[in-house]
């Protein structure tokens, strides 16, 4: 049998650890800084403006997502927020943006397989989890809260 | 200062079972060599052979050697998957335009590529019309086909073989990884899968003779001056790259003393699983099915690394290269100086592929391309082509699976 | 002021994402990162943190996905007047603009546009 024991596999992958070259791990995370910090201030001028225009914060924050939405499905199609992101990492993941390249990218490419088996079923293949488990999350986070409010204002958290 | 390979050397050590293999009369033993190789004494040869390549292939150091260039990776088609199709196909018209054989000429077709069900492979043998044979080794998929193209015509049920194979980076990325737009991050030892296809047409000695179609016997400007070295400068008059974005261009076969290089050997690997679950880090995965491979050929043919003017993996790309010279070391082969890999010959450090090129066409294009072209003009006299593949599936992944590899071999020599 | 601040923080989440990325094995890909941002986002708005965050730094906190946690959780305690069942709704119903958008906005992108890989 060809299949290496546990010591085996350690001894390698120590051999191959050596090999690579390590990871820029500074200089990816001073990217994602970056080019995340960009992008939210790019938010922040955008919520300002609906702001100034009169709209109520709220619905101020929700617009300014939309608008991201829309600048990163636009950058997807123009097939420029696969090179945003190789080198912002989560800068440019992070951002709603990034989640709007997710639907984007997928949408684009499941279209040879037609708009109902492809588009349609494939459109969350990668910005699914999200939603699945940000909508989860905050079913249980926002019951426990409710639950225990009393005790929240007891200990003098807003 | 490197980590010891000690204890990974009795995996890679023969494992199975040491009865002599294949005890059972003569005929065995003639095509036998060792406990793991073959032995082909009629020579079989590599009557003609075609390679071409998409856009950042067509721009690397070998661009001078490819058949046909296509500057749109999509060739004007309504898919990945269709364009590699016609890639496959072009490779395959061009090297029976260059043998003077037509597809009623071949008795077998042996295909393969690295998508679901062989789908490029299946649906170019539809257009070919030969009695077909899908083959699927991920990237060691050509030295496979080009071992069993040679079992066929040495044994006689086949007088020519046509191997055809394909990659595309965009139906890899696609099928394995994630959609092509989408903006994920690639480590330094991922790999770029090459898009292209090559072909080969592999006879019989003697039996290549029958029922040709004419002669494409035009003197081969592209041997003049002997010098077979290939440096990017060399881009030579009768190679155009097709301009035309639906891939008909231009691109006239140049006719060259073709039919001189034979497979004497060939050596197919076992199964090696390492324990590694990165399919990001293809390359260290294979580099022990390619050591193991490597040396059970070497101890079967009696041979030494120095016996080969190259030993020539498929797709180690920079890192795995290093490790398979380490593991070799640990084995008692000096194999440095002759080990290349086609994933860092087929492209510049520059072009932004991180460690290399990888997919089933990047070892079949430059051997059908680069080294046959060496072969045939003397440069190089004899190499072994190891041919690398990663076994796993996208499922397997998600399952938390570790990657099995396999490396096959094929010798190659210049012959007379 | 708030621009200084959606900046540092904005890039400060995505600079601690790519941390996480970086230093976990290749097997927690940036899907994994995803999914745990949104989740913190969403636990830390439980707890009340997220939301001063958000009054500093604007969209610095609410353009990231914890912020798309936080909108959840922040819909779903809105809904909480009307019971259970506003609760479980709420959250959906504070983000269905956004949702809705990239819906429509993906299959317009697909009508528009072709991947070039």
């Amino acid at each position: 049998m060809a299949r290496a024991s546990k010591d085996q596999t350690q001894a390698y992958q120590q051999a191959v650890q050596h090999v690579l070259p390590p990871k820029p791990i500074a200089r990816n995370t001073l990217m994602a800084f970056l080019v995340g910090g960009t992008i939210t201030t790019a938010g922040q001028v955008v919520m300002n403006l609906l702001l100034a225009a009169g709209l109520p914060r709220t619905e101020a924050t929700s617009w300014t997502s939309v608008v991201f939405i829309l600048i990163g499905l636009l950058l997807t199609g123009l097939g420029v927020y696969d090179k945003i992101g190789s080198v912002g990492g989560m800068g440019a993941f992070l951002p709603i943006t990034g989640f709007a390249n997710s639907i984007g990218s997928a949408a684009m490419e499941f279209k040879r397989e037609g708009w109902v088996l492809g588009v349609g079923a494939g459109i969350f293949q990668i910005a699914g989890p999200v939603v699945v488990y940000g909508l989860a999350a905050a079913a249980v986070v926002a019951g426990v809260t409710h639950l225990l409010q009393g005790a929240r204002a007891a200990l003098g958290m807003p | 200062m490197t980590v010891s390979l000690k204890a990974v050397t009795p995996l890679l050590e023969k494992g199975r079972s040491t009865e002599k293999g294949g005890g059972t009369g003569s005929a065995t033993r003639e095509r036998r060599v060792g406990q793991q190789t073959l032995l082909f004494r009629s020579r079989p040869r590599v009557v003609a052979a075609a390679a071409v390549a998409g856009p950042k292939e067509s721009q690397g150091p070998l661009a001078a050697y490819w058949d046909r260039t296509y500057q749109d990776h999509l060739l004007g088609q309504r898919s990945w998957e269709r364009a590699e199709r016609q890639m496959c196909l072009d490779a395959a018209n061009l090297a029976l335009e260059k043998a003077g054989l037509r597809p009623p000429d071949i008795d077998l077709h042996l295909g393969g590529d690295l998508m679901n069900q062989l789908t490029c492979a299946n649906f170019a043998a539809v257009e070919l019309d030969i009695p077909f044979v899908g083959l699927f080794a991920a990237c060691a998929t050509w030295a496979e086909e080009l071992a069993v193209a040679a079992m066929a015509t040495d044994a006689g049920f086949a007088r020519r073989v046509l191997c055809t194979t394909s990659s595309h980076h965009d139906t890899a990325e696609r099928q394995y990884r994630f959609p092509t737009e989408l903006g994920n991050q690639k480590p330094a030892c991922a790999q770029w899968t090459a898009t292209g296809a090559a072909a080969a047409i592999i006879a019989a000695p003697g039996g290549d003779e029958e029922g040709r179609t004419g002669d494409t016997d035009a003197p081969s400007e592209a041997e003049e001056g002997g010098n077979g070295q290939g440096a990017p400068g060399h881009r030579r008059a009768a190679r155009e790259p097709a301009m035309s974005a639906h891939g008909d261009g231009t691109a006239r076969p140049a006719a060259r003393r073709g039919g001189s290089v034979r497979i004497t050997h060939a050596t197919f690997g076992r199964v090696i699983d390492m324990g590694l679950t990165d399919p990001m880090n293809m390359g260290a995965a294979m580099a022990p099915a390619a050591a193991d491979t490597i040396r059970q050929h070497l101890q079967d043919t009696g041979r030494q690394p120095g016996d080969y003017d190259l030993i020539v993996t498929g797709d180690l790309a920079r890192y795995g290269h290093r490790l398979l010279v380490q593991l070799l070391r640990e084995q008692g082969y000096d194999a440095e100086g002759v080990l290349a890999d086609c994933g860092i010959l087929l492209y510049d450090a520059s072009q932004g592929v991180f460690a290399g090129g990888s997919g089933a066409a990047c070892s079949a294009m430059v051997m059908a391309g680069y080294l046959l072209r060496r072969l045939e003009t003397g440069d190089l006299r004899r190499i072994l082509l190891v041919c690398t593949g990663c076994l796993h599936s996208t499922t397997t992944y998600k399952q938390g699976e570790s990657l099995p590899t396999v490396a096959h071999a094929v010798v190659l020599e210049a012959g007379q | 002021m708030t621009y200084v601040w959606a900046f540092l923080i904005g890039g400060l989440l995505c600079a601690l994402a790519q941390l996480v990325l970086d230093l976990t094995p290749p097997r927690f890909t940036q899907g994994h990162v995803m999914v745990l941002f949104v989740v913190l986002g969403a636990i830390a708005a439980g707890f009340g943190i997220y939301r001063p965050l958000v009054e500093l730094a604007g969209a610095g906190a609410t353009l990231p996905l914890p912020g798309f946690g936080f909108a959840l959780v922040e819909g779903a305690l809105q809904g909480a007047g009307k019971g259970l069942a506003g609760i479980l709704a709420g959250g959906l119903s504070a983000t269905a603009l956004g949702l809705t958008i990239a819906v429509l906005g993906g299959l317009l992108t697909a009508v528009l546009f072709n991947p070039k890989g």
